[in-house]
Formats: C-alpha cells, structure tokens, sequence
C-alpha cells in the first residue's frame, strides 16, 4: 500500500512539474517582415499600401497640403463656418489650435516609411526584373511624391530614405530636394516606357513629377534658402542641381524629360474643356442650364478613361465610418455648398462645408484678362452663385469669408433621381456607380463623392514644357482648347497668366506664386475684397497682420506640427513662435 | 491542530477510517453510549466522538446520532469544525445529548494568501479579507460593487450606472497607465472575471495589496491581487438556503434643464450678446405649439426625463445547498439576477445572469494514522449573462449626452403619434426647423433606429477545477490542479434606414450585425508543500510551484457579419440570413493569440513560536509575449513580522491590549499587460488601412499589405516595487481591532505606448518608459460589542490615502496626452501623463474669475497680459464678461505655455463606514462611501460646436453684468469666442462626495414563531444610495468610465454620464 502511493506521488508530481516550452509561438495574423514582401502579390500588396496613403489623408483633408494650397492661394478664401477656423487660418496664413496638419505630417511619414520599406524589400524579392524595376519606379515616385508635398508645406523637413526606428531631424534643404529629384529621375529612367491607364503611376508621370519638382524647388529657392532669400521679390531660378548621387541636374536635362512625355507619352488634352470636370457627366448635364443642349460629355462617363488624367485619386463605395472615410473625396465634401441647402436650389453643385470660396481678385482679374468671355475656362471653372436657381447666402447663418463665386470643378455634383424624395440624388456617383455596394448607403453626401481626383494633368506638363524650354508650342495647345488665339512669343507673365487660367482651383497655383516670387503682392490683392459674413456683406479685412506681413513671416510654409517639435524632430519653422501667428476668430 | 488545519479545514488529527476493526477489539470490556449532537441549529453531522486517551471513536450520522462502546466511567471528546470541543464524562448515562457552541476564537482565524492559506496572525503582508456574508448582506447585482467600502486601499469607482457595467479597480492608486485592474485569482485560477460572479457565489475575498504578498504571482502581480473562493462544501448535514429580492430603481438626481420658453429666451439672450437681435420664432415653430411654450402651458420636452425608466424592477433570486460527511462534502448553487436600467425608457438597458456552481471534495484515501493521503475535489461554474444597453459614453451616440443636449422646442411625438421627425421638422412655423437649426432632430427616434434600441450580447462562461491533492507523509502536500475554460459570447445589432435631418442623423442602408466568438483554455498549476517544525519553536512552511498556461490560434476565434437589406427589417429578425444583400456583406474572422506562459515559484515561511516571522518569495516568470531573450522576469519578495504582545514586557497590558503584530515588507512585482502578443516583432499586416481603388473598381479594391508597428526587441516586464510598514492590533478582548498600513510603490519601466517621431512612420510605440510612484496610508478600525444577552452591534471604519505622481517618462516629451477633443470638438487633449503631476491630471488654462467692469479689466491687463489686451487670449477685443485666464509662465501673454494642472480624477482619501446592530431577530446595517479629493471635467454641451444645443439652468449663473458671476464669463454663442472654447477650470468641478450606499432593516421570524420549520427566515428591507452627499453639479459624482476604451488612464470625464440609481429593495433569507 505504501509502495502504490509513494509511486503515485512521485509520478503526478513528475508529470506535474514538467516545464513547458514557451518559445513556439506563431504570428498568424500577421506576416514578419523577414518573410515578406518575397512573391508579386507580396509586393502588389505592399504596392497598394503606398497608394493608401493618398486615400488616408482624405479623413482630414483640411490639414492636407492640397486643401492649403487651395485655401493660401490668392485665389481662394478660407470659407467655413465661424467655428470652422482652420480653414480661414489656412487662408490668412495662421495657425489654430495645436498641432494643426499633424495628421498630414504623420500620414504622409507613414506612406514614406510603407514605400521605403519596399524599396529595401525589393531586391531580395523574386519578382522579374521588369516587375522589379516597374514597382521600384512606383515606390520612389511615391516616396518622391510624400516629399515634395511635405517639403512644399513644411519647408526642410526631415528625409527618410529608408525605415528608420530613430527620430530622424532636419538636414540640408538642398540634399531634401535633390533626392526628391533624384527620386523622380530614377523612376523615370528606371520604368517602363507603358501608359498605364490603371492608377498605377508609369514613366511619364515620374517625369512631369520631376519637372513639377524640379520648377518648384528651383524657383523657390533660386536666391538662397534663408528667409528672406525665399520671401525677395525676385525671381532667379536655379539652373543646375546636384543629385546625392553626384549627378548633376541642368534644365536642360529636365526639358529631355519633360519632351519625352509630351512626345512620347501618349497622354493627351481633352478637347472640350468642359468635359474634364463632372458637372458634364451624363447624370447632371442636360439638367444644368450652363451644359444643357450643348452635346457636352463628361471624360469619365461610365468609367472611360481620361486621357488627360495622368495621376489622380481613386476613390472608391467602401468609405464607413468606422475604418477609412478617406476612400471617398473629402476635398469635395469641404468645397460643397454650405448651408444644407435643397439640391434643386444651388443645382448642380451638392452640399458641404464652404470652404475654399473663389477669391473675389480672381473673378476681377478674370474679367479684366478677357472682358469678352472668349475664353471658356472661365464660365468653366467659376459659378456665380446668383445665377444658381435659388442660392441662399450665409450658410448655416455663420458662413466667413462668402463670396459670389463658387468653383465648379472639385465639389459635388448632383442629380437629377426621380427616386429620390427631393428628386435629386446628393452626388451623381450614386448613380454612375449604382446605388449598391456603398458601406455607408447611397445618398451619403459626405461620404459619396468618389470620381478621381486629377493631380497631374496633361495640360500642366504643356505649361511646364513652355516654361523650362521658354517656348510657346505647349501654351498655344493649351490655349487652342480652351478657345483662344495662339500667342507668338515667350513671355514668362503670358506663362503665369496661362496657368492660372488652366489650372484654377487644383491646388497648383500656390506654389507656382511662391516659386515666381510674386506671392505676397499676389495675396494682397484679397485684402477688402467683397466677402460676406454670416450672410451680410463686408470687407475680407486684414487679420494677424494682413496676407503681405504673413507671408513675408513665413514664405509661406506651414508652422510644423506641435508634437513634430516637442518630439525633437524639427525645429518650428520662423513665424509661428509669436501671437500673430494665431488666429482667433473672424471677429475677434 | 491537525496538519490541515492551516487550509482551513481543521479535521482532528486522529480520525477513523478503520474504526470498525478498533471497535471491535475493544468490545470485552465496554460500554454502548448513545447520543445526540445539536448545535444551536440542529443535528451536527458528522461531529466527531472520541474516548479520551484512546483511538476509540466514531462520527455522527445524518440525525446527529451516534453510538459507541466505551470503557465505562470514560470521557468523550465532542468535536466539530468551528465549535469548541466539548468534553463529556459518560457516567451512568447511556444516552448523551450534546450541545455544541461555536467558538471562532478556537479556531485560528486564516487567510488565504495564494497558493495556499496561513494563520492570520502570522501574516505579514498587507492583505483585507472579506467575508462572503458582508458582500451578499449588501444585495449588490455586481461583487465589487459590495466591496467599495469595505476594502481600505482598493479604490473602486463604477464605470456607469448600466447594469452590468463594470467598475474601475485600483489597488493602491494607479501604477499604470494601461488598465489598473488586480488580477482575480477565482478558485486558485489566475485571469478570472469578478464580472461574472453572483455574489450569492462568494465565500470570501483576500484582498493582496503589498508586494510582498502578490510576489507570489509575480508577473500578474503588479497591479495587486484578490483571492476569491467560492463557497466550499462543508461537512456536515445538509443546509438549503434561499436569498432573493425585488426592488425598484430611479435616478437619484436629475438635472434642471431648460424648458421650450427658457430655452428660446435663452437662445434670444445669446443672439444679443453677439450683436444680433431675438429670432422671430414663429418662422420655426408652428404658432398653435409656439403659444403654448410662450404662455407656459407647455414646457416643452424634458429628454432626459423622457427616456427615463421610472420604477425600474430589479431581482435576484440564490438557491445554496451545502453538505457532506466526513470524506466527502459540496456545494452548490444556482443564482438568477435581473436588473433593468433608470434610463432608456422605450429602448431597453437591462442585464440579466444565471449562474450554478458545483465545488466538492472527496477523500479518497485515508490511512491508518487518519492522515489524507489522497483527496481529489473539483469546482465548477457556470455562468450565463445576456444585456443590451443604450449608448453611453463620448459625447457621439450618447444616449444620456444627446437627451442633455437637445432641443426642447421639439416634441416627442406628432399628432399622428409617430416620432417627429423629418417632415414634421420641415414643415414646422414658416420656415422649418432647418432654416434655423439643421441639427435639430428628435434624440429619441434617433435612439430608437439607432443601435442603442437594437442590441443583444449574450455570453457564457464555463470554468472548470480538478485537483489531487497527496499528503505522503504528514506536513508534505503536493497539490495538481488542471484548469479548464471555455467561453463563447455573441451580439446581434439591427440598424434601420431612417432619416431625421440632412445632416447626417439618417441611414439609407440599413445594418444587420451578427458578431460571435468562442474559445477554450487550459492551464495547470503544481505545488509542494512542506510543513515542519523543529525543536517545537522553529516552525517552517516551505512551498514549490509551477504554473503553465497556453493559448493557440485554435483555441479559439471570433467572427464578425455585417449586412445590409434585412428583408424584414426590424431587430429580432436581424440575421445575417434574413439580409438580401449578402453578397457585400462585410466579414471579419480573427483567431485567438498565440501565447505561452510558464512560471517557477517558491515561498518559505518561518516563525519562532509564533512569535517572529520571515517570509521569502521568489517567482521566476516566462512570457512568449516578449522578444526571445527579454522572456524571463524574476520577482522576489521578503516580509517579516513580530507579535510584541508575545512578549513579557507586554504581559501587564494584556487584560486590554490583546494583540500586536508589527510587518514589514519589500517586493517586486510584474505587469505584463500589453495590447499586442507580438509587439516586438516587426511585421506587415493586410489591414483595412492598406488597399487602393486601382483600375476604376469603384466596388473594390486591391487588397493591401503595409508595416504594422514600429517593433520594439527590448521590451520587457513593467516592474512594480513596493516597500510597506504595518501592524494589527486588538484591544479589549477582541472588541477593538485596528489595522494600519504605509506603503511607498514605485512601478518602473511602464510599458507605455509612447507617442515617437512621426519620421518613424508611426505615431506611437511601445516602451518601457516611465516611472510613477504611489504612496499612501490606509487605517481600519472595527468595533464589536454585546450589550447584554440580546444586543450586538458593530462599527466599522477604513480610511484610505494615496499620492500618485508620475516620476519620469523616457520619452523625448516628458509627457503623454490623451483624451482628445472628449470635451468637445477641436479641444485638444485635455488630459496629460506628465513628470511631477498624477497619471491623468486634468490640462488646460486657470482662471481666476471673470472681469466684472473697466477698473478690473485694466488690472487683468497688467497683472496677466503685460500691460496690453493683445496679449490676452481673447486679443484686443477683450471686454467684461471675459475670463480672467492666469499668466501661469509669468511671460505677460497668455499662451498654451500657461496652460497647467486643472485637478485630476483619482481620490485623495477613500472611506468605508459600516454600522450594524442586532437585537433579538431585528437587524440593522448601514455602509456608506466617501470619496475626497478628486475632480470631474464636465461639459454637457458640444461647447464648440453646438450653438443651438439646450442648457441646464445653470445658464442663469453665466455672467450677464457687473457682479452676477465670477466663474462663468459672458453667454456667448456656443461656436464663438475662447471663453467658452478653451478648456479652463471652468469645467472641472470638484467631485467629493458621501454615499450612503445600503440601508438594510431585517427581522429573523423563525426568532419569532416557535417550532417555525425554518432555521431562518428573515425578511429585510433594503435601500440603495438612499443618499449622496457633493458638492458635484452633475448626475453622479462617481465617474470611472474611460470614455476612450484605449486610454484606460484617461477618465473622471462626464459628458452625460448614467448615474448610479437609488435602489429600494425588499427581500427574504430562508434557510432550510
């Protein structure tokens, strides 16, 4: 009996106290980096993680380097409602609230880190050299893409050329630049010389993207990098840069580029001006007094391709609430119409935010440029709200900075739905795309506007084709299909003039004022233009100084999110360390 | 005392197995007794008999009864657990009656303190112990909602007054900013749900708050530990008892809103102080309606009251039975708890539970020297809850916020009886409600086709203890325990296509949810325990353990379903089945994690004579959740202890000075408590934040993989450390007892999600970076006395002070914020993590008052602004009627640099106060609570963006001329001016208050009526939160709820909060 027990002891507590392996554990829901990406749908994949990004900073498009570059620019106002103060700060050149655009900056570091981790991934990978080379192209023109934007709004920002768990701070502004450059260079060596049609960027878009890049940084910084070098009033580009790599890069070298796309591309200008912007979509256009009866066609129609769209936005019905509101257009829902009001009354432009009214300067200037109306882009791009069928001004009773004029090219589109109580349907995508499979219902006007959007057009490489090679054959083009007489010579006030004209209100005018060296004048022209205030009408007043001082105080870079400085990862750039740079309210 | 008298069970050290064969032998010369053994109860059974001087004995039956030959003139030993032994000389009599007294001074009191249980006088770490009976005579639905005022040291605040909401547990402050909660060890078994327990269940809570005594669990312990063991079975006849109740629930206090007429002068008011002028109401509101506000005959809509629950009915039904004989005994029960919220009214809040429990024990061999050598036992829950619930929380979907918020112009209803909605709206006075408002829209349609009135979770827990037990030689226990859990859960949610503005209140998809997830674990945990004493005076117990716990991604896995198109359109028929639209439905299905834990552990107990004490812990502990390398902490401990009324210097007092005991202690503990198993792997995640619309796909997308964390290989254990001085003492016989504590805890190396730079990709990772201390005193004092035969009464009084301050974070900012935009839109945070201030601190601008005329603007400008009103936050247009803020910096601007520490949402000092008193069969018990020292940020309305949103009539107090307010500035509109949009002290309200939590009046009947069948039956009255005594302007002072589930730090935060209700109950313990 003893015996029995004794062994029974011993053993239970032998089994008992085995000890157990804790190392075989397994990750299954997600993949080590040490083992991905390897095949072509692991880079695919990792591919489209890159391209997210210009989805992700649609959940706050306000704080995006685009949606500045349209409210800062002398031709457009910040718009809103009285409480909606970041956007009329975006436009008086201020600051509200703490860590105003952070979430641009961390998201756009986050597509940088998504596209440098594949670059490194890359060679090890399995994938065909012409894969390889394709996808590398699209990752450092992504990479290239992040910079420039953030560089265009931060000024020296720190550059990330691969992943890095460091916090990582400001170097040389020229080095930022030049590997932006070298970036678009390589990618456009490096890839494939096929259109793609597919969202996927290719060849001749690194190469417009160089030359944008290239215009931008040149310019802007043709006098020095210090303040007041960036603020002078005189416009002396650069002619050469040096690569990281030792290259040296001429205007010359960039013009090889800039005509193989033009040449070579296959892109090309849409023939009616018109047909670029939704208002014609098939849905809209025989209802909308201004397109009906004129056989009007909208690019895009039943998802045709654009052939002037090089890089855009692609949007998409999965927009929820919950995960990524960034896969519909927030651009459009902040440039809607303010102030809910019925579809049928402000038709064809949809409901939103108010922001980004068009500056009353630019419709003067307008007028004055071409007091005979001959040039179509006009009425194209601008709506004057009083010859919409029943607008009503003020908004929700607090809209700032209202004006008369209402850009057309951006915002939501409406329909006619006899489905629909009102009888319009908020945002013709409900009915281009159908009206099922969105996550969160049709009729969502915040949520469905979901048509691309164009970030680089074929009209733009024209215009920058005439301005590095100082020649007129891409103007005249330009000038052609918008109507207009072709011009005999060259004059860089013709090139500016054009693209303001062409390129209104898509977010391209403000760097080009900067990189001329004629912003502040251009901004002062907005200070006491006619505005309304909460539906009265009055004076766009100067505030924190007025646009000259402001842009003087800061060239017109952003002030660097709060929480970027107390990290230690960037100084604040100058003029946004004193009260001025706070903008408190309309009123105050 | 027996070898197992320190688990508690106390069984004489010489029993009987083979009684038959002894008997018999002894049969020559002898004599036959027969007897009755009674308590004041009734039959005991299973009372052991012995004659004195022999191993002659034997135990008594199911009546009490008994018979033994006996060696005539001999003397019988009467004993039972927990009542003296009797002594009984046999005489002449043939047939005894004994009557047997219970007697817990006998019995040393013991504690359970993990893996096993000591005497209590020789522990000498800082535990609370709490009776089961002192938790369920309070007749709370939730365990710890009993153990508030009774737990000196564990700070509880409830998390919100819905039923089956959960509360916020902190032993000793918080040492972290991820969840404080202790680990619940339920039966023995680590990483249980107090949650699901029906107090009806508890036998007793062990409270370990010092690090000395959760050494022993070690890398669980950081956050201190409660032991809870369910009721055991007991030897002896069988008890049936049944508790139940019903009572009747109503908010406490309702706040004084607007009515329509108050709220349009109100809004009038506003329009002027901006430079407007009255609005023509009759363009909005239809003039038969509009009439009727202005003269006062209608009030308008109150929405809070309107989605009030009045009466709401609670119950609560427990049905115990316990039992045994001398080898084997049990216990089981089955409880049903129902309890319906104070608020949703026509949507429902309300939880119920059912839970059974089976815990019994069986020797399975006894040898011939009495000693257990093999005992094997099991416990067994069962646990089954279901709820739905109103939206509460952040100020989106609140129910309780939208009701404070909403306009009472509108009326609930049309004169259709339908909910006024879109039409009704539009149609309104000339120019519809949206011409005015286009946010105005009926709060309760909208909670009615929105989740809050169409849910259901369910869930259901199964947990599951087997054990041997070996006793090889006496004093020498091995102890194999297997645990076994299993856990499913589902929820159901219908969302209807509705519209009640343009403004985003409206779906045009409707939402089917289907959500489920099961999974099963297991664990083990072996332990050797060695008693010994040498020389008499030297006593020794020595423990070995292991532990070892696993979970694999098939163990378990949950899915989610969400369609739209229900073909029948309402909640109880929201099946993912009963959807047309399947085909896009949206689906997610996730495993459970891959994880390992294996821990070694040791404790050694000495004392000299029961006299001096020593005791030494040390756990060594391995997690897979850290990088190879980083797997293994080891957490040591060391407590020693000295009874001076053991010493002759002490015998003089000895006629009142009872007991002393002075402890001191020192130990580490762990805290593994991070969100991701794999956080030190870098990693690529297909994710929803991944994919790209390429190729027109307007329906889809590419599919999508990108980095998923910045890794972190160094990570490793937080480390809790904790030094703590004490003592226990007892005066008067007893009747006075005290217990005093002081502790100085440090947790280091807090795993903190800290924000890096967004260079990195990412905005936050994982480190161990920071350091907060916690100090504090906690005192109990208990008094119990008779006054003659009838009378007894108790008081009971614990006090509990903590400081917590963080001491460092190794971040590159020294300082974490969280709580964004809680308080409002566009916000900020309004909470920090910061060096030199408590976890959680309340950050925003301090104020000291509102300029009242031109002499005081004058001195604010020179005093705050540098002489010059631009300098001021509100600019040059600075006026009276604006706040005063403080020029903290002292720069002569007012800038973010002087925003400072507001307050923060952690008590000072916590108190428990327990009064009883019984005289005959009446009883009598009061507790109250009270919590000091701690603020609450409230805001009831969307501050910076809801201009139109009602106000309570604390409106009146805002300032509207010289003299009517020094804290409120000017009424402005609510979307205007930096007053009212800055976070200030204007929104943090001190939050001190009293409760009195349980009343409870009950008279025993079975006192009454003689020959009553019932050993018990009383009937008892019982109020709850009769009262709360703040100074709080809000519904409840007691906010626990983090109103951002991933900031666990960030709470004392109301926005519209579910009070706690004031509960009136009535109901019976019978005993069988």
């Amino acid at each position: 009996m003893k015996k029995i027990k004794y062994i029974l002891a011993v053993g239970l507590i032998a089994t008992g106290f085995t000890s157990c392996d804790i190392n075989d554990v397994t990750n299954v829901t997600e993949q080590s980096t040490e083992n991905f990406p390897v095949s072509t749908t692991d880079a695919v994949a990792a591919l489209a993680g890159i391209y997210e990004n210009l989805n992700a900073v649609n959940a706050n498009p306000q704080e995006t380097f685009l949606y500045n570059a349209m409210l800062a620019s002398d031709d457009q106002f910040g718009g809103g409602g009285t409480n909606d103060k970041l956007m009329q700060a975006e436009d008086l050149l201020c600051n509200y609230g703490t860590n105003m655009t952070n979430d641009f900056w961390a998201q756009r570091y986050q597509g940088i880190n998504r596209a440098n981790t594949l670059i490194q991934a890359l060679p090890n990978t399995k994938l065909t050299s012409t894969e390889k080379a394709q996808y590398m192209g699209e990752a450092l023109f992504m990479r290239a893409f992040f910079h420039y934007e953030l560089a265009s709004m931060y000024g020296n920002v720190p550059l990330m050329t691969a992943p890095s768990g460091e916090t990582m701070t400001q170097g040389d502004v020229k080095v930022l630049w030049g590997q932006i450059i070298q970036d678009l260079r390589d990618a456009s060596i490096m890839m494939p010389a096929t259109k793609l049609t597919t969202g996927h960027v290719d060849k001749y878009c690194a190469e417009a993207m160089l030359s944008r890049a290239w215009l931008f940084y040149t310019g802007m910084y043709g006098n020095g990098t210090d303040l007041s070098s960036l603020v002078s009033t005189t416009y002396n580009p650069l002619t050469s840069v040096t690569l990281p790599n030792g290259v040296v890069f001429t205007k010359d070298s960039v013009a090889k580029y800039i005509d193989d796309c033009v040449n070579n591309s296959g892109y090309s200008l849409v023939p009616d001006y018109r047909n670029l912007w939704a208002y014609t979509n098939k849905y809209t256009v025989e209802d909308y007094s201004y397109t009906k009866g004129k056989g009007l066609k909208w690019v895009e129609d039943d998802n045709a391709v654009n052939p002037e769209s090089m890089f855009a936005i692609k949007f998409n019905k999965l927009s929820s609430w919950s995960t990524t509101i960034g896969y519909g257009n927030g651009y459009a829902l902040h440039l809607g119409i303010r102030g809910g009001q019925a579809y049928k009354n402000t038709f064809p432009f949809g409901q939103g935010w108010g922001a980004g009214p068009v500056a009353t300067n630019l419709e003067n200037d307008w007028n004055s440029a071409d007091p005979k109306g001959a040039d179509i882009r006009h009425s194209a791009s601008i709506q004057n709200v009083n010859d919409l069928p029943a607008y009503t001004h003020g908004g929700w009773a607090d809209f700032v900075q209202e004006t008369d004029y209402y850009q057309k090219k951006l915002g939501p589109i409406s329909a006619v739905d006899t489905a629909e109580t009102s009888g319009y349907s908020c945002c013709f995508e409900n009915l281009m795309y159908g009206k099922k499979g969105w996550t969160q219902g049709s009729e969502n006007m915040q949520l469905n506007n979901i048509h691309d959007l164009v970030l680089i057009r074929f009209a733009d490489v024209l215009l920058m084709q005439s301005e590095i090679e100082e020649s007129v054959s891409g103007i005249n083009k330009v000038r052609a299909r918008a109507g207009l007489p072709a011009i005999s010579s060259y004059s860089l006030t013709a090139l500016q003039n054009e693209r303001r004209w062409e390129l209104a209100f898509e977010g391209i005018r403000w760097n080009d004022i900067r990189r001329w060296h004629i912003a502040a004048t251009a901004l002062e022209k907005q200070t006491n233009a006619a505005v309304y205030y909460c539906g009265s009408a009055g004076k766009n007043t100067a505030h924190n100084g007025g646009y000259t001082a402001r842009y003087n105080a800061t060239a017109g870079f952003k002030k660097m999110p709060d929480n970027a400085v107390s990290i230690g990862s960037v100084v604040q750039n100058e003029g946004w360390s004193s009260s001025d740079a706070e903008y408190t309210g309309w009123n105050n | 005392m027996g070898a197992c008298s320190a688990l508690g069970i106390a069984y004489p050290t010489q029993t009987f197995a083979e009684s038959s064969n002894v008997a018999a032998a002894a049969v020559q010369q002898s004599k036959k007794v027969q007897g009755t053994v009674v308590d004041a109860m009734g039959p005991v059974i299973g009372a052991s008999i012995m004659e004195k001087g022999t191993s002659n004995g034997t135990v008594t039956d199911l009546d009490g009864n008994f018979s033994l030959n006996v060696k005539p003139g001999a003397t019988l030993m009467v004993s039972y657990v927990g009542y003296q032994t009797q002594q009984v000389v046999v005489g002449n009599n043939s047939t005894l009656k004994v009557v047997m007294k219970e007697d817990s001074k006998s019995l040393d009191e013991v504690v359970v303190v993990g893996y096993g249980v000591q005497k209590k006088k020789l522990v000498t770490g800082a535990t609370v112990e709490v009776k089961g009976e002192d938790i369920q005579k309070l007749n709370t639905t939730q365990v710890l909602g009993a153990l508030q005022s009774q737990s000196p040291g564990v700070n509880i605040t409830a998390k919100s007054g819905q039923p089956g909401d959960g509360f916020k547990v902190a032993i000793r402050g918080a040492g972290t900013n991820s969840d404080t909660k202790p680990i619940y060890v339920i039966d023995g078994v680590s990483g249980g749900d107090i949650n699901n327990l029906n107090p009806a269940d508890i036998e007793r809570i062990d409270v370990l708050k010092d690090a000395a005594s959760c050494a022993i669990y070690g890398a669980n312990g950081a956050n201190g530990v409660i032991l809870i063991t369910t009721k055991q079975g007991k030897t002896g006849k069988v008890q049936v008892s049944y508790d139940g109740n019903i009572g009747w629930s109503n908010v406490y206090k309702m706040p004084s809103m607007l009515t329509a007429k108050q709220y349009m002068e109100v809004q009038d008011q506003i329009a002027y102080n901006n430079g407007g002028s009255a609005y023509d109401w009759s363009k909005y509101i239809s003039s038969d309606l509009l009439t009727a506000y202005k003269n006062g005959t209608n009030s308008g809509t109150n929405w809070l009251d309107a989605i009030r629950n009045k009466n709401a009915v609670s119950s609560s039904h427990a049905l115990n039975i316990t039992g045994g004989n001398e080898l084997s005994k049990f216990s089981t029960g089955v409880g049903y708890q129902y309890q319906d919220g104070v608020f949703g009214n026509m949507a429902k809040s309300d939880f119920r539970r059912f839970t059974f429990r089976l815990n019994s024990e069986h020797i399975i061999y006894r040898n011939s020297q009495g000693l257990d050598v093999v005992k094997i036992g099991e416990n067994v829950y069962f646990q089954h809850k279901q709820n739905q619930g109103i939206q509460i929380g952040n100020q989106y979907s609140n129910v309780l916020s939208t009701a404070l918020r909403a306009n009472p112009c509108i009326p609930v209803y049309n004169s259709d009886g339908d909910y006024f909605g879109y039409n009704d709206l539009n149609s309104s006075g000339t120019a519809g409600w949206f011409n005015y408002n286009s946010y105005t829209s009926n709060p309760i349609a909208s909670m009615m086709y929105n989740q809050s009135a169409n849910n259901k979770s369910k869930s259901f827990n199964l947990s599951a203890i087997g054990y041997v037990e070996i006793q090889p030689i006496k004093g020498l226990i091995y102890r194999g325990q297997l645990n076994y859990s299993q856990s499913s859960w589902s929820y159901r949610c219908y969302l209807p296509v509705y519209k009640l503005n343009d403004q985003g209140d409206s779906r045009t998809i409707d939402q089917t949810t289907q959500q489920a997830g099961l999974g099963w674990g297991w664990s083990t945990t072996n332990t050797l325990n060695y008693k010994f004493s040498l020389a008499k005076a030297h006593h020794f117990d020595a423990l070995f353990g292991t532990e070892y716990g696993e979970s694999r991604p098939d163990f378990g896995e949950s899915i989610s379903g969400v369609s739209t198109s229900s073909i029948y359109g309402d909640f109880s028929h929201a099946y993912l089945t009963l959807t047309n639209d399947r085909s896009a439905a949206t689906v997610t299905g996730t495993p459970y994690g891959d994880s390992r834990g294996m821990s070694y552990f040791g404790r050694i107990n000495y004392d000299f004579n029961e006299t001096y004490m020593l005791s030494a812990i040390i756990r060594a502990d391995g997690s897979s959740v850290f990088a190879p390398g980083h797997r293994w902490g080891y957490f040591p401990s060391v407590s020693a202890g000295w009874v001076v009324t053991n010493e002759k210097f002490m015998q003089p007092l000895s006629s009142w000075f009872d007991f002393l005991k002075i402890r001191a202690g020192w130990g580490q503990n762990g805290n593994k408590n991070i969100v991701d198993a794999f956080a030190y792997q870098a990693t690529f995640a297909y994710d929803d934040y991944s994919n790209y619309s390429f190729n027109n796909n307007k329906d889809g997308y590419t599919q999508g993989a990108s980095p998923s964390r910045l890794a972190n290989e160094n990570l490793t254990w937080e480390t809790s450390e904790q030094t703590d001085l004490g003592f226990d003492a007892r005066f008067l016989g007893g009747r006075l007892s005290t217990t005093f504590d002081w502790y100085y805890k440090k947790t280091k190396d807090l795993l903190l999600y800290v924000p890096v730079a967004a260079t990195t990709g990412f905005s936050k990772q994982w480190q161990n970076a920071g350091t907060v201390r916690n100090t504090g005193i906690e005192l109990a004092l208990n008094w119990n006395d008779n006054i003659g035969k009838d009378f007894s009464y108790g008081v009971g009084w614990n006090i509990a002070v903590n400081s917590n301050e963080v001491t460092k974070i190794n971040s590159s900012q020294t300082y974490i914020e969280g709580g964004n935009d809680l308080l409002a839109q566009n916000t900020g945070y309004l909470c920090r993590m910061e060096v030199g201030h408590p976890i959680g601190y309340f950050y925003g601008y301090k104020t000291e008052g509102v300029i009242q005329n031109a002499t005081d603007l004058a001195e604010y400008i020179e005093k705050n602004c540098g002489g010059s009103a631009s300098n001021s936050l509100q600019g040059s247009s600075l006026k009276p009627g604006d706040l005063k803020f403080v020029d903290v910096d002292g720069d002569g601007k007012i800038t973010t640099a002087d925003k400072t520490d507001l307050g923060n949402p952690h008590p000072d000092v916590t108190m428990g106060i327990n009064l009883s008193a019984a005289y005959k069969g009446f009883d009598i018990s009061v507790s109250g609570y009270a919590a000091l020292g701690q603020q609450v940020a409230r805001s009831w309305r969307k501050f910076t963006d809801g201009q139109y949103e009602n106000y309570t009539t604390e409106v009146y107090n805002y300032w509207h001329g010289e003299g009517t307010s020094n804290k409120y500035p000017l009424l402005t509109p609510g979307n205007t001016g930096v007053n009212w949009q800055s976070i200030s002290d204007i929104y943090i309200e001190n939050a001190d208050y009293f409760r009195l939590q349980n009343l409870t009046v009950g008279y025993d009947f079975a006192k009454l009526i003689k020959k009553c069948p019932f050993p018990q039956l009383r009937l008892y009255f019982a109020a709850q939160n009769l009262f709360t005594i703040t100074g709080y302007k809000g519904m409840d002072p007691e906010n626990g709820m983090a109103l951002n589930s991933s900031e666990a730090w960030v709470t004392g935060v109301d926005v519209g909060n579910y009070p706690q209700p004031r509960t009136y109950l009535f109901g019976v313990n019978i005993k069988f």
